[in-house]
């Protein structure tokens, strides 16, 4: 049964599929597909992803490109448990994901 | 409604002075020229641009001025400036139709005349000033340009700049920046660029944001100065200036005290965070290709934005062909001719040609032979190491004419002792697309140079072979009565 809400269609990057890990809440850089000006706009959050759209009631549709800005065939279901900063703590020219799973562990 | 350019070469002393005041007096030339195509019909910037550009840059085709872009009544689209001679031939002041080395002399010329910018209080990049919350770079028209990209680029055809705090010195350079929020940009200058590296060296160990200016459509000679692979320490406003012919007019930030030119029309001010990261890449690049360079680059807070009324948007369909490809390497192959002549070496001309990606460079020695390939070799990869082919040729080889080099190299290199490589870690250019990701992360890679030279050692009379080319291998008076009668005798 719907529950009214309106479907989102989010994207991520990810440099390997062992990023993608279901079942468990992970750190994400996703951007926003909505049409309008605001498209691709950014934002870091921790989610919840599955492979499976069915298992995650009220989901979002996710899309999975690689570090070559290849889109994966499938798309997964997201569902956004919280909003990490946009000025990720980190230092510049180092691993960005390494500064989103340390934000995560910080509990942002 | 723009007014029709003025341009005037003067012929003063030998010198041009080339009078364009912006963008939009370099456009009407390039209308008159027949290299700029209008497009009227209203295109879409989420890949409709990008995708128009990218097919322009490898037709050779006319600059692009999108009129009517989707989401975005108050602002136009200029694509491509100097993607190709006949327009880096018209910003120079020159025939459009001037040969290649024509262009490469004019540039070699003035680049050794250097004019102070000028300082004024007012200037058209002011009409329009946001600061602070007023600030939206959604409000721009900023193009996704390859299906996949990290993100829509603002800054691809841009100026930035930004300061050494200690030495005082200010750089231009071209880098990308990526819009990430409202208020937010990535970037990714590389860390061994001249901002990358006063940022690491000053900014981030005291921990103190940066302040950068990102200029969008300043006149494209300026443009030009700040993708030369000038010295560190160089000034490029003062070379844009000896381009011009005349002091480029820069007016002060709202947010910082960095200058920029006046008739710009769009200044993005912000500050570098020393300890914050963004999600910067990955970008379909200069190389002519998306190498999975992504998430190693630097974040920015956006202070201000000030623009011209109605402003143009200026970007580069970043890909093989682009603008790096004539401008990028034109001046890097004067920089590496002057670098080489600083340490003795004895090279007659450099070309870097634009198919090769900025990666490859030809230099003709009057003088070959292993010793001078090798020298040549450890001089060009010491501190960066962005072109990753040498082919070192004789100064009988006009390095302009591909044709004659690939026949040197194919008939000279030797394929055991001409071949000469270095590998380093550090230093490599990380958006090389044969590097693995690994390597990347490393910055490791190399150079190979090819020795297409005839040895030193070689007895002219007994072991040079001769060449049998029409102007080698008959007797001038022969060689002249056959082109007197048109070559039928």
């Amino acid at each position: 049964m719907s529950s009214g809400r309106i479907q989102q269609i989010w994207e991520t990057f990810v440099r390997g599929p062992e990023q993608l890990k279901e079942d468990a809440e992970i750190p994400l850089i996703i951007r926003d597909l909505t049409p309008g000006r605001r498209k691709y706009r950014m934002r870091h959050v921790v989610a919840v992803i599955s492979r499976r759209p069915e298992t995650l009631s009220d989901g979002d549709t996710l899309w999975v490109r690689t570090t070559v800005g290849v889109r994966l065939d499938s798309a997964w279901a997201i569902k956004i448990v919280r909003e990490l900063p946009l000025d990720l703590p980190g230092v510049p020219y180092r691993d960005v994901y390494e500064a989103l799973r340390k934000a995560q562990k910080m509990g942002f | 409604m723009i007014e029709q350019a003025v341009k005037r070469e003067k012929k003063a002393k030998g010198v041009i002075q080339v009078e364009w005041k912006d963008t939009r007096q370099f456009i009407d030339a390039l209308a008159r020229t027949g290299d700029l195509t209008v497009v009227e019909k209203e295109v879409h910037w989420d890949l409709e641009i990008g995708a128009i550009g990218r097919l322009a840059c490898e037709r050779q085709a006319p600059g692009l001025w999108f009129k009517r872009i989707t989401d975005y009544p108050d602002c136009t689209v200029f694509m491509n400036p100097l993607a190709t001679w006949r327009r880096v031939a018209i910003a120079l002041g020159l025939a459009a139709g001037s040969s290649v080395k024509k262009i490469y002399r004019e540039y070699e010329e003035r680049e050794g005349r250097l004019i102070p910018p000028v300082t004024v209080s007012d200037g058209p990049c002011k009409e329009i000033v946001k600061r602070a919350d007023q600030v939206d770079l959604f409000d721009l028209p900023a193009p996704m340009l390859h299906e996949g990209d990290g993100g829509r680029y603002i800054g691809t055809w841009d100026l930035v700049v930004s300061r050494d705090p200690a030495a005082g010195w200010v750089n231009w350079g071209i880098y990308r920046f990526m819009v990430y929020g409202a208020r937010r940009l990535t970037g990714f200058p590389r860390p061994t660029s001249h901002l990358g590296k006063v940022f690491l060296d000053h900014y981030v160990p005291a921990a103190r944001p940066m302040p950068i200016a990102i200029v969008i459509g300043a006149d494209p000679l300026c443009h030009l100065a700040a993708s030369a692979t000038y010295r560190l320490g160089g000034d490029e406003a003062m070379l844009a200036g000896g381009l011009r012919g005349s002091g480029v007019e820069v007016v002060r930030c709202e947010t910082s005290d960095l200058m920029v030119p006046a008739t710009a029309e769009i200044v993005i001010e912000a500050e570098v965070l020393p300890d914050a990261v963004g999600l910067e890449g990955p970008y379909g690049e200069y190389p002519g290709y998306r190498t999975g360079e992504m998430g190693n680059g630097i974040l920015c807070r956006v202070k201000a934005v000030t623009h011209r009324r109605d402003p143009i948007l200026t970007i580069d369909a970043t890909g093989y062909m682009d603008d790096s490809a004539t401008i990028t390497s034109m001046s890097g192959a004067l920089a590496i001719k002057r670098r080489l002549e600083r340490h003795g070496v004895p090279v007659v001309d450099v070309y870097v040609p634009p198919e090769g990606a900025v990666h490859a460079a030809v230099v003709a020695v009057s003088r070959g032979g292993p010793e001078v390939t090798r020298q040549i070799l450890e001089i060009l990869t010491s501190r960066r190491a962005l072109l990753s082919k040498i082919f070192v040729v004789d100064s009988d080889v006009d390095p302009f004419d591909l044709g004659r080099v690939l026949h040197a190299f194919a008939t000279k290199c030797h394929p055991v002792t001409g071949v000469h490589v270095v590998q380093y870690t550090g230093r490599a250019n990380t958006l090389t697309p044969c590097y693995s990701q690994e390597e990347r992360k490393r910055q490791a890679g190399g150079t190979v140079a090819f020795d297409c030279t005839w040895p030193p050692g070689w007895s002219r009379e007994w072991e040079v072979p001769v060449k049998a080319t029409f102007d080698s291998i008959f007797p001038e008076i022969l060689q002249r009565k056959v082109t007197a009668s048109g070559g039928e005798t």
